[in-house]
């Protein structure tokens, strides 16, 4: 009987997390710590190679007590962003003109793809000398690496269309501009937002790799700036703050996805196939 | 009845370049649709019915012959037309009315003379306080009556179906015939419809072409006298069941039909 009943509730709830799940998650990640901080300090291990937990925390505290983070936490977020818009609203449309015209494909589309095979950090520097060492040069580095997963999905998703439903678009005598909009867009609409998805995080990768290579603000820059200074634990709680503008950013696409497309949400008190 | 049949199809061709040569889908096919005239096509997978309605539709090009809608030429897709298939095709992003008025969209008619029409016609299939529900919340059967409405809301004078109830199962399928007639017989509208079910075809139809395949040739039209409304009493009626095993026979003891 217990059995039944276990299976009853998974049924109703297949993905959720129960409390329990949330405990064991967290049981595991204060082992780790724990164990991180034991091991630390039993073997002696300078803090200049590996700093414990417990002075990481000491220092995301003073780093975000001081205030001198949200500076630089600002320049990064807003190479991100921007970034992000220019990378994503150009992969969109090169990819609906890829999509939609056999003569842009034929004339663009292997060598973007070419372009992709060059690691795009390794131009970074160029970005630099070309656009300086303001914004500019990490904003459009940003925009380098989103571009590409943006493209290949909205390319891949304006395709991916049920020929039913051109088919009805065509009976209608739909302009191709109709077919775009009516149908091929709202289905191309998850596999846009995957890539964006993916996009938004390699952004991330993108503001600091350009801050990386020749900057005078932002977290990429302080981070350099701490690793000069031997500041270790001062560095992993930068890489603490990164991480969750990265979770945070994620959460932000989802939560616009859910609200574009709510149609594929599933839905309480459906009515059945 | 004018000398101007719905639709006149004359020595109609299609012919598919694939892998090996050509396929030959439809051979000099030959017949007219009256005003008002529910006529189905019966045949066998491969036979090419399909592929008549898709010609119609505008879908697909005709290889030689020609289709006269109304006594025109028909050059690709036609407002005089409108169309269900065999999946319903609703866009899951559009509620019930925006799906059925998605016509008068795309063809740029004024919304608001349509909107009395199409929530008329949601009232005729039964969909009445599902207006605002997207498509994922209705069954199938419902989604299809949705199409059928969509089909109906730029009042074409000809209605074409391609299987449109091939996917529901057998108690919803009957019920759905039921409406289909109610709905012809309210409407008046010249029907033309695919199926591969001699019973179905049997049931609604003015007259039943019944086509052999490979390539696509229509082998007999069986004109169906039988009163109306039609109910399905009449599936044990004697001359129900002669027609049936008429359309039968023509493709001997092959099972070919489900």
């Amino acid at each position: 009987m217990a059995t039944r009943d276990d299976d009853a509730d998974e049924s109703l709830e297949p993905q959720g997390w129960t409390r329990r799940d949330v405990a064991i998650s967290a049981a595991g990640l204060a082992v780790f710590l724990g164990a991180w901080e034991l091991a630390v300090r039993a073997l002696d291990v300078p803090a200049v190679v590996l700093p414990p937990p417990s002075s990481v925390l000491t220092s995301l505290v003073s780093i975000i007590r001081s205030g001198a983070v949200f500076w630089h936490l600002g320049v990064t977020l807003t190479e991100i962003l921007a970034g992000f818009a220019v990378g994503a609203s150009a992969a969109f449309v090169l990819g609906a003109l890829i999509a939609q015209f056999r003569i842009v494909d034929r004339l663009l589309y292997p060598y973007i793809v070419a372009f992709q095979a060059v690691p795009k950090v390794a131009i970074a520097p160029l970005l630099v000398i070309w656009f300086g060492f303001g914004l500019e040069s990490k904003i459009l580095m940003t925009a380098v690496i989103a571009f590409f997963p943006i493209l290949v999905n909205t390319v891949v998703g304006l395709r991916t269309v049920e020929q039913d439903r051109i088919d009805l678009m065509v009976a209608l005598k739909a302009s191709r501009w109709q077919v775009f909009r009516y149908v091929r867009l709202p289905t191309a609409l998850p596999f846009i937002f995957a890539g964006l998805d993916v996009g938004i995080v390699l952004s991330v990768i993108g503001a600091i790799v350009g801050e990386f290579v020749g900057a005078n603000a932002g977290l990429g820059y302080l981070l350099l700036v701490y690793n000069n200074d031997l500041r270790i634990a001062a560095m992993f709680a930068l890489l603490i703050i990164l991480a969750a503008l990265g979770i945070i950013l994620h959460g932000v696409v989802q939560f616009v996805q859910r609200r574009v497309m709510f149609w594929s949400a599933p839905r309480a008190g459906s009515g059945g196939p | 009845m004018t000398a101007r049949p719905a639709v006149a199809v004359a020595s109609l061709d299609k012919a598919y370049a694939a892998r090996g040569g050509r396929i030959q889908a439809l051979r000099d096919v030959s017949f007219d649709v009256g005003h008002g005239e529910f006529v189905s096509v019966v045949g066998p997978s491969g036979c090419g019915k399909s592929t008549i309605l898709k010609i119609l539709a505008g879908i697909v090009r005709k290889s030689g012959g020609a289709i006269a809608v109304d006594g025109e030429p028909l050059a690709g897709p036609s407002d005089k037309i409108g169309i269900v298939f065999q999946s319903p095709v609703l866009l899951p992003w559009r509620t019930v009315y925006e799906n059925v008025v998605l016509p008068v969209e795309v063809r740029r008619q004024p919304l608001a003379p349509a909107r009395e029409r199409a929530l008329g016609l949601i009232r005729l299939v039964g969909l009445e306080g599902f207006e605002t529900r997207y498509p994922a919340e209705l069954s199938g059967g419902m989604q299809q009556r949705v199409a059928i409405c969509r089909a109906l809301v730029t009042d074409p004078a000809i209605l074409l179906m391609d299987e449109p109830f091939g996917a529901l199962d057998a108690m919803t399928r009957e019920h759905m015939n039921l409406e289909l007639q109610r709905i012809w017989m309210e409407s008046r509208k010249t029907v033309f419809l695919i199926t591969h079910s001699i019973q179905e075809a049997v049931f609604l139809s003015d007259r039943v072409i019944v086509m052999t395949s490979r390539p696509g040739r229509i082998d007999e039209i069986v004109p169906i006298d039988l009163p109306r409304p039609r109910s399905f009493d009449l599936l044990t009626d004697a001359r129900f069941g002669a027609y049936a095993r008429h359309i039968r026979a023509k493709f001997g003891s092959q099972a070919m039909f489900a």
